[in-house]
């Protein structure tokens, strides 16, 4: 008993140090894990170990608190014995904030193999430093000696709280890759001109448009997307081309088999498609930048409480409170020749849904009176699957004879059948052999009402996509924002997956420069 | 500061969910289009069984045929001759033609959807009835992914009334979630229910549905 009140040896500052250390370690661990996870992962990234949650800002957020902390822990101990086994963990910690801080400013694929290596040595090594500690000191030793503050100079004790006090403001601080936005200037046109909108990209009058250049990450996979912008004053029209080695216009086919139709894929079931998938692009625009970006995140099973998770398990889209998020989803083989693209939003997560097979949380298309596109079936299943349709003439799935694999270059097209060109599936009608391929997209033309608020047209050539779009200033629903001075964007590229798709951190800003301001 | 916190499962600090207003389970079936009873999960689907009403819905569909959610009716009744006959505009592949409410009972009980032979229009208030105001903004005040195919739109109803200038039936909208009064002229969407038949039905009040009832 005597020793457990032995005189007292360990700063105080030193275990609070650590008392902040460990759980902060722990937890931007598990949310580099849930991050890892909501991407292609190239490093294991076990769902036991993934965090649930806002993730990536308290990633973001307890990043930033690593080198206080590490200054901190520095600090108290100068006078004390180096050890290498710490020297190591410092090291790793250090680097993995510098790795982390380059992802933000100038994401790279090698910074986020480090980051993610080091994350796995940082753990490894903290657990040998806790260990060791127990080791050499004695399991409740080496605790009452963590519990048991000593004489501490005033300097010292200023130093500590300084430390936490700068934490604690980091901690509260917004979202740092918000606070350096890549600026996109809206090159302004006359009003009565306006780029024709076919996907090529070669109009000149985009030549007006100074290109700005965002590198996305997909896993290890940079995806860096060049966007132009133009405005005439009524409407706003962007461009932007991004590299894609295959055009991936096979969309979930179906083939016959002896026991009927069948939807070829792995993971449309868990909403995880990553093989017979179109490419698609998406933009999200936010009144503020600290409301958009990772801030539209909850990743893991079930992230909101009480509220169903996704079928995926990696996460939930939602906008914070109070906020609305504009999404602009482009799908080259379901919006194809359509002329516009799914306008959707987030919002806050909606309410299950009596009998919905597939919870969204706040990400929503937005409403259509009509049009768009439809899958044909009557009922998605692993097994075999009724048509909703037929073609009214067997030669229309002549172009689908072949069923391209989905890494194969070159362009095969969008496998789809216009809606008027098919009839309502009969089995008397369904004479076609096993072995044949029809394509599941329907296209039933251009989506009207507020789906239907950005025109769009995208083409793929050697190995780039280029997507042409064009929105009014004035935002004509109550799920769209205006496009105005200072609006934040964000894009992502998905490549032939459902959801899985790049991401950025530092967020574009609109800039419709001085007197052009709308 | 809500972007700010790590949702920690309820669960985890002991706290309740607070329950689903309706168990979905509890409440509504899938009926195939021969009257096979499905799960939830399960599709495709024809009809829905409201367990608590015994009211069994007809569901839209994309196909151009008897069950066309963009289909619109004019309201009219053999029975009586009450109504406007044939201004509405029906679908049957590639071709339109002129239809009213009556039409549209006569083929549902031909066909016998869902294996089900006394289909009719629904009362306002059983319409109602499928009301759900938590459905996500700007969608249906439904249950849409039960009928995912319900407009924002006026729906008929059985309910009718002399008005100033005539007969007046009245139209269920799911925009609003008002009801409203039409001359029969009007063209409007359409959602058949078979099924007890509240104050109508002398001495049926508190039956439930027979899934299966006598051709």
């Amino acid at each position: 008993m005597r020793r457990l009140f032995a005189p007292l040896i360990a700063p105080w500052p030193l275990v609070l140090l650590h008392g902040l250390a460990l759980p902060a370690l722990l937890t931007a661990f598990a949310t580099g894990i849930s991050l890892a996870r909501a991407q292609t992962s190239f490093l294991p990234a076990p769902a036991l170990f993934a965090a649930s949650g806002s993730t990536p800002t308290w990633h973001l957020a307890l990043g930033g608190i690593w080198p206080l902390l590490i200054l901190g822990i520095r600090h108290t101990r100068q006078n004390r014995p180096r050890r290498r086994l710490t020297g190591l963990l410092q090291l790793a910690l250090l680097g993995l904030l510098l790795s982390g801080l380059g992802q933000c400013l100038w994401p790279a694929p090698g910074l986020r193999l480090v980051h993610g290596g080091l994350a796995w040595a940082a753990i490894v090594l903290a657990s040998a430093h806790g260990l060791s500690r127990v080791w050499t000191r004695g399991g409740f030793q080496a605790l009452r000696l963590a519990l048991s503050p000593r004489g501490l100079s005033r300097y010292r004790l200023g130093g500590g709280l300084l430390v936490l006090l700068l934490a604690g403001l980091w901690f509260l601080a917004p979202l740092a890759p918000a606070r350096f936005p890549i600026a996109l200037p809206v090159q302004p046109i006359d009003r009565d001109q306006a780029p024709n909108l076919d996907g090529l990209g070669d109009d000149p009058v985009w030549q007006a448009a100074a290109p700005i250049s965002v590198t996305t990450l997909d896993g290890l996979r940079a995806v860096p997307v060049e966007v132009r912008a133009l405005s005439n004053g009524a409407t706003a029209f962007f461009r932007f081309r991004w590299p894609d080695a295959t055009r991936s216009g096979v969309h979930l086919p179906l083939v016959k088999r002896a026991d009927g139709w069948h939807v070829l894929g792995a993971g449309f079931g868990q909403d995880d498609e990553r093989r017979y998938y179109e490419d698609k692009f998406a933009i999200m625009l936010a009144d503020t930048g600290e409301a958009g970006g990772l801030a539209s995140l909850a990743l893991g099973a079930a992230p909101l409480d009480c509220l169903p998770g996704s079928r995926h398990g990696r996460g939930l889209h939602r906008a914070p409170e109070g906020k609305l998020l504009d999404l602009w989803h482009w799908k080259s083989v379901r919006n194809h020749g359509t002329g516009n693209l799914d306008d959707s939003h987030l919002g806050a997560p909606a309410a299950p849904q009596l009998g919905e097979t597939r919870y969204t949380a706040g990400y929503r298309a937005d409403p259509k009176d009509a049009g768009g596109h439809a899958d044909n079936w009557a009922w998605f299943a692993d097994g075999p699957v009724q048509p909703l349709r037929l073609p009214r003439d067997p030669a229309a799935l002549a172009p689908f004879l072949a069923l391209p694999e989905p890494d194969a270059p070159g362009d095969s097209g969008a496998w789809g059948l216009n809606w008027e060109e098919t009839r309502p599936y009969t089995a008397s009608q369904d004479a076609y052999p096993v072995g044949t391929f029809m394509p599941s997209v329907l296209w039933r033309g251009h989506n009207e009402g507020d789906r239907g608020d950005v025109r769009a047209a995208g083409q793929w050539s050697d190995g780039w996509w280029t997507l042409e779009l064009a929105r009014g200033l004035k935002a004509r629903s109550p799920f769209d924002l205006p496009l105005k001075h200072g609006l934040w964007l964000w894009v992502a590229a998905f490549d032939h997956a459902q959801t899985r798709h790049s991401i950025h951190l530092r967020p574009l800003r609109l800039d419709f420069g001085g007197e052009a301001r709308p | 500061m809500r972007g700010m916190s790590i949702a920690i499962p309820a669960s985890f600090l002991l706290l309740a969910c607070s329950p689903p207003p309706e168990s979905a389970s509890a409440r509504f079936q899938k009926l195939a289009a021969d009257g096979r009873v499905l799960e939830l999960a399960q599709g495709p689907w024809s009809c829905v069984h409201d367990q608590v009403s015994g009211l069994v819905w007809e569901t839209k569909h994309l196909n151009e045929d008897g069950h066309y959610h963009q289909a619109t009716y004019s309201w009219f009744e053999a029975q009586s001759g009450s109504g406007m006959p044939d201004g509405g505009d029906c679908a049957a592949d590639r071709d339109y033609y002129a239809c009213d409410t009556q039409d549209a009972v006569d083929a549902a009980r031909n066909e016998r959807l869902c294996g089900l032979g006394d289909w009719r229009l629904p009362k306002a208030d059983e319409l109602a009835s499928l009301l759900n105001r938590q459905a996500p903004p700007g969608e249906p005040l439904a249950h849409n992914a039960l009928f995912p195919h319900l407009l924002k739109a006026p729906y008929w109803t059985a309910d009718r009334r002399p008005g100033p200038h005539g007969l007046e039936a009245a139209v269920f909208h799911f925009g609003d979630g008002g009801t409203a009064w039409l001359p029969p002229s009007r063209a409007a969407r359409l959602l058949l229910v078979r099924g007890p038949r509240g104050d109508r039905d002398a001495g049926g009040a508190a039956h439930t549905a027979r899934l299966n009832p006598q051709p």
